[in-house]
């Protein structure tokens, strides 16, 4: 059984010595974080950042720059779905399953972690959406919006998840187009009823993409400048929208699966037989829903002390840079080996014996990176990221401490529970990368 | 405090001397680096009897529809060359993932494929057309 939806090498098991360092330092530095960093709250959300110079900010908020991006990412989004019904029905032959889950799934973490919410701009279904409300005029539901918050977003990442790690020959060229198709018709409805914020919402990708992108350097201020700004300031402000906490815990749940079915244990329960799409599905919502446990749990705790209840939402945020670690963890050696096969095949998107970018016929460059960089990337990005996660917590917990009111706790009591989920949480990341 | 002292010495060996190790975790069934298996495995050959150029030898029986034993996981050292022996009682194809070498094999049949590690990484063989892990190969 492959693991993710194409690849076909899995990474070696993560060296103990790297483990053992890596959950050294991520003990030590939680622990020290309860009573050595900041008293008072300190990070200003979206109120900082410094304006970027404005040629820059002209240039990119520039609507020619908009506009010609979004035509070329509409045209390979297309070029993509076309490729995936009418080119080679095999996937060593097709480039749309090595597109979809690959190189735009796996891209979109990096380019949103450098340069901020990039599909929010380019987002191809608001393009399509763009056209087709000139013709239906304006949505009925608009108002209705709010109250959905990103639990759509969540519904979508999930339904995203279970056709990449779990649905039956997920990696079929045709039914990558099929679910292609399926999304988009499914997200344009969407938008239909609810306007075009609906993507922001309900388009699992943006949600993605949106999350990531306020770790980026560059974000955009409450005045809507666009301004360098810390990655920790940017998750800080996002707001705390019903269902965020969702979101966080489809794409930790769903990530934290693909690393199980990669662990010898999992593979020999299976004896070397294909699994049913049932048992991966079961398996899938398993671990989906141990990640919202234990998340309820530690944020239920919190917001007890606190004296509050229903702080899922305010709490998920701190969740975010473990969810971007997990991804860049499973992920880094697919997109830089596996996702080649995408530029391979795209020479002759349609099997026709093309050479469109004289790529064709290459071999995949395996050696491209070596095992050490593979685990250093691994354990880094892991650790990394409880590291940030930490401070977030750490500056939530005190601004919820503040609001209550009365003689403030004494902060490491208000953090607690929140440490104890994420020490959880990149501990059994790191376990993972062990049992590979 | 010696005591603390020799602890926090010993662990510090013990963290160096990890890394110097890139100590791997155990797998299911370790097969030492080319040379003379563990007598727990016994589908692996003694290197006595290795064919001329290769390194390490790796047999899997398919018997009805199922592999015997299970997939094992087979560790194999980089840049090795490793023959893989599949005795069969169905028809399928023998695809040796990532490194993309493919075999048929017939219904009570043995078929052989051949290659060098190159590729670090957890590769997989499988029985194509019924998608059954025959052996993965944990290359490093």
């Amino acid at each position: 059984m492959l693991a993710h939806g194409v690849g076909t090498r899995a990474d070696l098991p993560l060296p103990t010595s790297y483990v053992t360092v890596g959950a050294a330092v991520v003990l030590v530095a939680s622990f020290a974080a309860l009573g050595a960093l900041w008293r008072s709250p300190r990070l200003a959300g979206d109120e900082a950042g410094r304006p970027v110079p404005a040629a820059l900010a002209r240039l990119l908020d520039s609507s020619v720059t908009t506009g010609v991006l979004r035509a070329v990412v509409l045209v390979l989004s297309l070029g993509v779905v076309a490729a995936a019904f009418i080119g080679s029905p095999l996937l060593q032959l097709n480039p749309a399953p090595w597109a979809l889950y690959v190189t735009f799934w796996v891209g979109l973490v990096p380019v949103s972690l450098l340069v901020g919410p990039v599909w929010a701009r380019l987002n191809p279904l608001r393009t399509l959406y763009a056209g087709l409300a000139r013709v239906t005029g304006p949505a009925p539901f608009t108002h209705v919006l709010p109250r959905l918050g990103l639990w759509p977003g969540a519904l979508s990442l999930l339904a995203f998840a279970w056709m990449e790690l779990a649905a039956p020959d997920r990696s079929a060229p045709r039914r990558v187009g099929l679910f292609l198709l399926v999304y988009a018709v499914v997200q344009l409805f969407g938008a239909l009823c609810f306007g075009a914020g609906w993507f922001a919402q309900g388009d699992g990708f943006e949600v993605w993409s949106r999350l990531l992108g306020r770790l980026a350097v560059i974000g955009r201020r409450a005045d809507r400048a666009l301004v360098w700004r810390s990655p920790l300031d940017g998750v800080a402000g996002a707001p705390a929208v019903p269902g965020l906490w969702a979101v966080v815990v489809v794409l930790v749940g769903t990530t934290g699966f693909d690393g199980v079915t990669r662990t010898t244990w999992w593979q020999d329960a299976r004896h070397g037989q294909e699994g049913g799409a049932l048992t991966a599905t079961l398996a899938m919502a398993a671990t989906v829903l141990v990640v919202a446990a234990l998340f309820a749990v530690g944020a239920g705790a919190a917001g007890r002390i606190a004296g509050r209840t229903g702080l899922l939402d305010r709490y998920a945020s701190s969740l975010v840079p473990i969810a971007a670690g997990y991804a860049v963890t499973h992920y880094f050696s697919l997109f830089l080996l596996d996702g080649q096969m995408t530029w391979i095949l795209a020479s002759d998107p349609f099997a026709q014996g093309l050479d469109l970018l004289g790529t064709a016929g290459r071999q995949v460059d395996y050696t491209l990176v070596s095992p050490r960089v593979i685990s250093l990337v691994q354990a880094g990005a892991i650790v990394i990221a409880h590291l940030v996660a930490l401070a977030l917590a750490h500056d939530r917990a005190l601004v919820v401490d503040a609001e209550r009111g009365g003689r403030p706790h004494r902060p490491w009591v208000a953090q607690l529970p929140m440490l104890v989920v994420m020490v959880v949480l990149t501990s059994g990341g790191l376990l993972l990368l062990l049992g590979a | 405090m010696p005591v603390l002292r020799a602890a926090a010495a010993a662990l510090v060996l013990t963290l160096v001397s990890g890394c110097a190790e890139g100590d791997p975790s155990p797998v299911q069934t370790p097969t030492p680096f080319a040379s003379a298996p563990a007598s727990a495995t016994p589908t692996t050959a003694p290197t006595s009897t290795l064919p001329a150029g290769v390194d390490q030898l790796v047999s899997v029986e398919v018997r009805d529809g199922e592999i015997v034993g299970g997939a094992r996981r087979v560790r194999v050292r980089t840049g090795s060359v490793v023959r893989l022996v599949v005795t069969s009682d169905v028809a399928d194809e023998i695809h040796l993932h990532t490194y993309d070498k493919t075999v048929d094999v017939e219904a009570g049949g043995r078929s052989v494929l051949t290659f060098t590690a190159s590729i670090p990484g957890v590769i997989t063989a499988e029985l194509e057309s019924r998608h059954l892990t025959l052996v993965r190969f944990q290359v490093q």
